[in-house]
């Protein structure tokens, strides 16, 4: 085997063994960005649930005021949730605004974990605090149980 | 017959000494195949980002919508009155509760603490040929809007007479 045949076959060998890595690269990528985008997903569906449903503010009347949120009703929410089959933890804090200051209430939930992707997203809302509708945040960090 | 084989062997070792070297086309092959790789990976890797920038695009429409709903709902402090209610009042009334100068540092202050991080925000309010709005951060450049929630704010006033002001937010990337 000459001098130009083992040239080839390595260049061959190198191009099957970039193009190999280059596909599993590619694997692990579409498999991280899946979670995530099913992460940021649940995060948006679950803090949607929060300020529409679960804790909103019900006035004395006894009707839902959706997008204003009750601080009180953070405490007995559940922070597990299972959505398409497969089960969901969050931890949850709210800020809120007077004036130039910030405040904020919470964290209400188990801690994130350190060794699984976390997704995390803020929403704006009416907070409802001593008869004051303020503006605020709510804020949910979400992970995979 | 001799001199035949001669030169059939000669062109039969002629042509086997031509696949052995490496010419032109070869290194054009090896370099066409390498572009091709790289570009494939550039290509794999670019479209494999496009299901997470969806993503992303939704939480951005989701809280293009919370925004919309807060200054709908949220009081400007001390007042007991919303943010988007006092704007509306700045264009129909002659002596609105909150005055004009007062309003737009709140305005500031609110559009501050809700805006994303890496967007802006404009709002425009528009009653028949008057209109008010604030842009968040200031003097930034609103072309590329990227999310727009529109709706309607209807103020009566007593005797039944009521006015209808349009608000439009947008969301933009900066």
């Amino acid at each position: 085997m000459d001098f130009k045949q083992v040239l080839t076959t390595l260049i061959t060998v190198l191009l099957t063994i970039s193009l190999i890595l280059t596909i599993a690269s590619a694997y692990k990528q579409q498999r991280t960005i899946s979670t995530l985008v099913n992460l940021s997903d649940v995060s948006s569906s679950i803090i949607t649930r929060l300020t529409t449903e679960e804790m909103t503010f019900v006035d004395p009347s006894g009707e839902k005021q959706v997008y204003v949120i009750d601080a009180d009703k953070a405490k007995s929410i559940p922070f597990k949730r299972t959505i398409g089959s497969y089960d969901f933890e969050f931890q949850m804090s709210i800020l809120y605004r007077i004036e130039n200051y910030e405040f904020s209430i919470g964290t209400f939930g188990p801690a994130p974990p350190n060794d699984r992707p976390t997704c995390s997203i803020d929403v704006s809302c009416a907070l409802w605090m001593e008869g004051r509708l303020l503006p605020a945040k709510l804020r949910v960090i979400v992970w995979m149980d | 017959m001799d001199g035949g084989k001669v030169i059939a062997g000669k062109t039969q070792g002629d042509s086997v000494d031509g696949l052995n070297k490496l010419g032109a086309a070869d290194v054009l092959a090896i370099a066409f195949m390498f572009i091709l790789l790289i570009a494939s990976t550039m290509i794999i890797h670019a479209y494999s980002f496009l299901p997470l920038n969806s993503a992303m695009d939704r939480q951005i429409e989701l809280k293009t919508e919370h925004i919309y709903k807060t200054l709908e709902l949220a009081h400007v402090y001390p007042y007991a009155i919303s943010y988007s209610r006092a704007a509306c009042e700045i264009l129909l009334l002659s002596t609105p509760t909150i005055a004009e100068n007062i309003l737009r540092l709140r305005f500031f202050e609110i559009l501050e603490f809700v805006c994303p991080s890496g967007y802006g925000i404009y709002v425009n309010f528009c009653h028949e040929n008057n209109s008010w709005g604030i842009i968040y951060p200031e003097g930034s450049n609103f072309s590329e809007t990227q999310f727009t929630k529109k709706g309607t704010i209807t103020l009566a006033a007593a005797g039944g007479a009521y006015a209808i002001v349009k608000v439009e937010l947008h969301l933009f990337k900066l």
